[in-house]
């Protein structure tokens, strides 16, 4: 297994460069998922409702603790 | 099926008394533009589908190319438009209309703008349904429509756009929930797309040549190309997953954070792909890692997008399996999740070298637009149509039927696909013990694959039945409600709040984080190898250690940057356009700007085509032979045995457009020039099965009637040459004359053959061109040396 990842790296040494670049993606695509994560649900749960109540506005809006707004 | 749509009086009054600033409104939806986008996909869907079936059937048996306006070359671009444009097109169209106003809480902005979009689109569709039965085409693939059509859609996209962003504007529910964030991706991006990839030269009204050639239009082609997969079928298709899912599930989507990820990884992700279809080309080698690189990377939005709607169906997979309409949608996000997996295996170089050119690649396309886009549609119509009638769907049984039939109809074309592709993939590049190719002859792999050519058809008409249900038993369920316009009560503020700083959005932390490790990744165009790896760790360090640091100040209390930014629509657009345009402008600006070889340089080892062959080319063109054949020899010994020398950047400096190709059906023709007698290729186009036995292409015997215009060759140089291609303007003027000359030649060589031609041919004139591919003719003789003035001569 180890061989098999350095071989084709001794043969192309620039070949690290975008292993480090996937690599690079990865922890900081994992890190921007444990920050997202560190968000408690409730916090997106009216939004993330949105397609439920669409059709019932008014009962919804009263749920709300504020009001919708017009740009 | 009139709507009775109207707009309710606004009804206004204080929602509470201690809200004296605030009103409830009832509107009523614009759902006859949904209702219409739906039937419009629905019909275009069952032609594209048809002419899909029929360029299968054509593949198995010769003998289907029956009249030249519906051979294989013509009728394959007809039906990749169609499918792609027609039939998702309307779809997405729908989606979008129906969901956006209940998103956002606000009737469609403008019916007028609704209406010429949806007639303008139809019309540029019929105008696809004739011009490329026709051969115009540009030959670009999925952007084949001639330059009119082009404008066209420019137009009737912006008067889309404009709609919709007014829409936004008018609005009553301030966030924009995550389905809305896809619609507005795809707008911008789409755009931004097609006006690259389609500027060209116009020769007349229908013709024009690409002003991009050469490796610059195969980058510019397929930056569009895989983008028009992930930016038309996929992200429109994610946003309306997102509304209708939890709709037909009734239970919010399994994770709005996830869905945040999901948005900002993929678009930015998406754009810098596309090269992947370049692998092992003559693109710069540069180009091709950055592909292969951001394909692997796209796993990670596009699984996660994929679980966030598998998962929204947790706890209703009982409803699953008593409801077609989610048996619909959990089936398609499951095909996205195969397609998502399969597309960067495929960018992978060295499976790429097996798969490319193959039938795998027709197999994972299908999986994705079959299983994808075809059943999410079905979903959402079976979904739809029997409230926009307000009635119940006519039968729940043909729907079920349709799922299963459909089902079954996808894997066996993605089974016989990838059997097929594998097969033929391996037996290209078999060699034995000597070195030598086991199978030389391309025919043999082609007969190794033809029952799978069989099998194709087969589940491809099954899926075709299944549209054909499905077109009946939503026409009987309108047939049996009434047009019904949705309506909501909608509470608004009659004065706006004071909004937050747009400053403190667009330059907020996460931007700023992004921007920072943007430059340093950029900065590494500009260092060596060291360089790089330390700009690439330092990146990693300020985007991690950012997000870190972030975290750690969060605050409970207070909205996140996100969500201020998810109230903001022209901040969360631009933010897009700007997510989506780094990965456009690196990869393209540089592969434009960067200094070619010297024209005359290039002009030496690769002199542009002659006149005739410029009008051959032409002609093979349009009769779409780049759908059967590429132009582009790979850097494998089994490749250089088969087909000669390796391709370079130079065999296709001229090119406008290029012809790389993505697919063999047939050999690959970049060293064709010279291998074989005019005579050869004359008998061939007539009866390919003559020269070639099993071969499956078409007779081209009416390129033998067809005659060219030795005229207007001269506009075509003129053309070429205003593109940077180096005619000389004597060159020019001498055109008609030159392919008259070449053309007499080549009826000269024929004639002793015992074949009769006339030299104005379009045959002929296809013979130059397929006799010059790949090959330089040689260079004009040097000029004599001056001639002595003496009395005898003179007086001569």
């Amino acid at each position: 297994m180890k061989q098999a990842f350095l071989a084709p790296i001794a043969q192309s040494p620039l070949l690290l460069l975008p292993l480090s670049a996937l690599l690079l993606f990865l922890v900081v695509f994992a890190a921007w998922v444990i920050r997202t994560y560190s968000k408690r649900p409730e916090a997106y749960a009216e939004i993330a409702a949105l397609p439920l109540h669409d059709d019932a506005g008014q009962r919804r809006v009263d749920q709300r603790t504020e009001v919708t707004h017009v740009d | 099926m009139s709507a009775s749509a109207k707009l309710a009086e606004p009804s206004i009054e204080a929602a509470s008394p201690s809200r004296a600033n605030v009103q409830t409104r009832t509107i009523t939806y614009d759902d006859q533009i949904a209702r219409w986008f739906v039937f419009a996909s629905v019909a275009w869907g069952i032609v594209a589908m048809l002419a899909g079936a029929f360029a299968a059937l054509q593949l198995a048996f010769f003998k289907a190319n029956v009249l030249p306006i519906l051979s294989y070359g013509r009728l394959r671009p007809l039906h990749t438009n169609a499918a792609i444009f027609a039939f998702v097109g309307n779809m997405m169209f729908a989606g979008v209309y129906y969901s956006t106003q209940r998103l956002v809480k606000a009737t469609l902005a403008s019916k007028l703008l609704g209406r010429i979009h949806f007639w303008g689109w139809q019309g540029i569709i019929v105008a696809a349904a004739v011009t490329l039965p026709l051969g115009i085409t540009q030959a670009k693939e999925y952007a084949e429509l001639e330059w009119p059509v082009d404008l066209a859609i420019a137009a009737v996209w912006i008067v889309f756009a404009v709609n919709f962003f007014w829409t936004l504007a008018k609005r009553a529910e301030k966030q924009l929930y995550v389905a809305i964030w896809f619609y507005i991706a795809t707008i911008v991006t789409v755009a931004v797309l097609h006006v690259v990839n389609a500027l060209s030269i116009p020769v007349s009204l229908l013709k024009s040549y690409s002003v991009f050639g050469g490796a610059q239009d195969a980058l510019v082609q397929w930056w569009y190309g895989h983008n028009a997969v992930a930016f038309f079928l996929t992200t429109p298709i994610l946003g309306i997953m997102y509304y209708f899912l939890p709709k037909a599930a009734e239970r919010p989507v399994y994770s709005y954070r996830l869905s945040i990820i999901h948005f900002w990884a993929l678009v930015f992700v998406y754009i810098w792909a596309g090269p992947h279809h370049l692998l092992n080309t003559a693109l710069p080698d540069w180009a091709q890692t950055l592909g292969m690189l951001f394909s692997l990377m796209l796993w990670a939005p596009s699984w996660g997008g994929m679980l966030n709607g598998l998962l929204t169906l947790r706890g209703a997979w009982s409803k699953v399996r008593e409801d077609p309409v989610l048996k619909f949608f959990a089936a398609g996000v499951t095909f996205y999740g195969m397609a998502t997996f399969e597309g960067p295996l495929l960018s992978i170089k060295s499976v790429s070298s097996l798969a490319h050119y193959t039938d795998w690649i027709v197999g994972h396309v299908h999986g994705g637009a079959l299983g994808w886009n075809g059943f999410m549609a079905a979903g959402m119509f079976y979904w739809m149509v029997p409230r926009l009638f307000g009635t119940k769907l006519h039968s729940r049984r043909a729907a079920e039927i349709h799922f299963y039939i459909g089902t079954v109809g996808i894997l066996l074309y993605i089974i016989a696909m990838w059997v097929s592709g594998i097969t033929q993939g391996m037996m290209w590049r078999a060699v034995d013990a000597q070195g030598n190719l086991m199978y030389p002859s391309f025919v043999e792999t082609l007969l190794a694959i033809r029952p799978m050519y069989w099998m194709r058809l087969f589940g491809g008409t099954l899926y075709l039945a299944g549209m054909v249900m499905m077109a009946w038993n939503l026409y009987m369920t309108a047939k049996s409600g009434r047009a019904t316009d949705g309506e909501a009560e909608v509470v608004v503020e009659i004065e706006s709040t004071k909004e937050i700083d747009w400053k403190r959005i667009v330059f907020g932390p996460p931007v700023v984080i992004a921007a920072v490790c943007l430059v340093l990744l950029f900065a590494i165009a500009f260092t060596n190898p060291v360089g790089t790896a330390g700009l690439l760790l330092l990146a990693g360090i300020v985007g991690f250690t950012g997000i870190f640091v972030l975290t750690l100040m969060k605050s409970p209390n207070k909205p996140t940057w996100h969500a201020i930014l998810e109230g903001r629509a022209l901040i969360f657009t631009v933010l897009t356009v700007l997510a989506v345009l780094v990965g456009g402008v690196a990869e393209i600006v540089p592969s434009i700007i960067l200094q070619q070889t010297d024209a005359e340089v290039a002009k030496k080892t690769n002199a542009p085509y002659r006149a005739l062959e410029l009008e051959g080319r032409d002609v093979y063109i349009r009769e779409g032979c780049y759908t059967c054949h590429s132009q582009m020899i790979r850097p494998f010994r089994f490749e250089t045995s088969r087909y000669g020398e390796v391709s370079t950047l130079d065999d296709s400096r001229w090119d406008h457009p290029f012809q790389w190709g993505s697919k063999r059906t047939g050999p690959d023709l970049a060293r064709l020039g010279g291998k074989y007698p005019n005579a050869w290729h004359w008998q061939h186009m007539l009866d390919p099965r003559s020269i070639s036995p099993g071969s499956n292409m078409p007779s081209y015997a009416h390129l033998e009637h067809g005659r060219v215009d030795f005229a207007g060759i001269e506009n075509k140089l003129r053309a070429m040459r205003s593109l940077g291609v180096p005619y000389t303007p004597d060159e020019i003027a001498g055109a008609p004359a030159d392919a008259e000359k070449q053309a007499a030649e080549i009826v000269r060589d024929l004639e002793t053959q015992g074949i009769a031609a006339n030299p104005s041919s379009e045959l002929v004139a296809i013979t130059a061109y397929l006799q010059r591919i790949g090959k330089n003719p040689p260079p004009p003789p040097p000029p004599a040396a001056p001639v002595p003035v003496t009395m005898t001569n003179e007086a001569r």
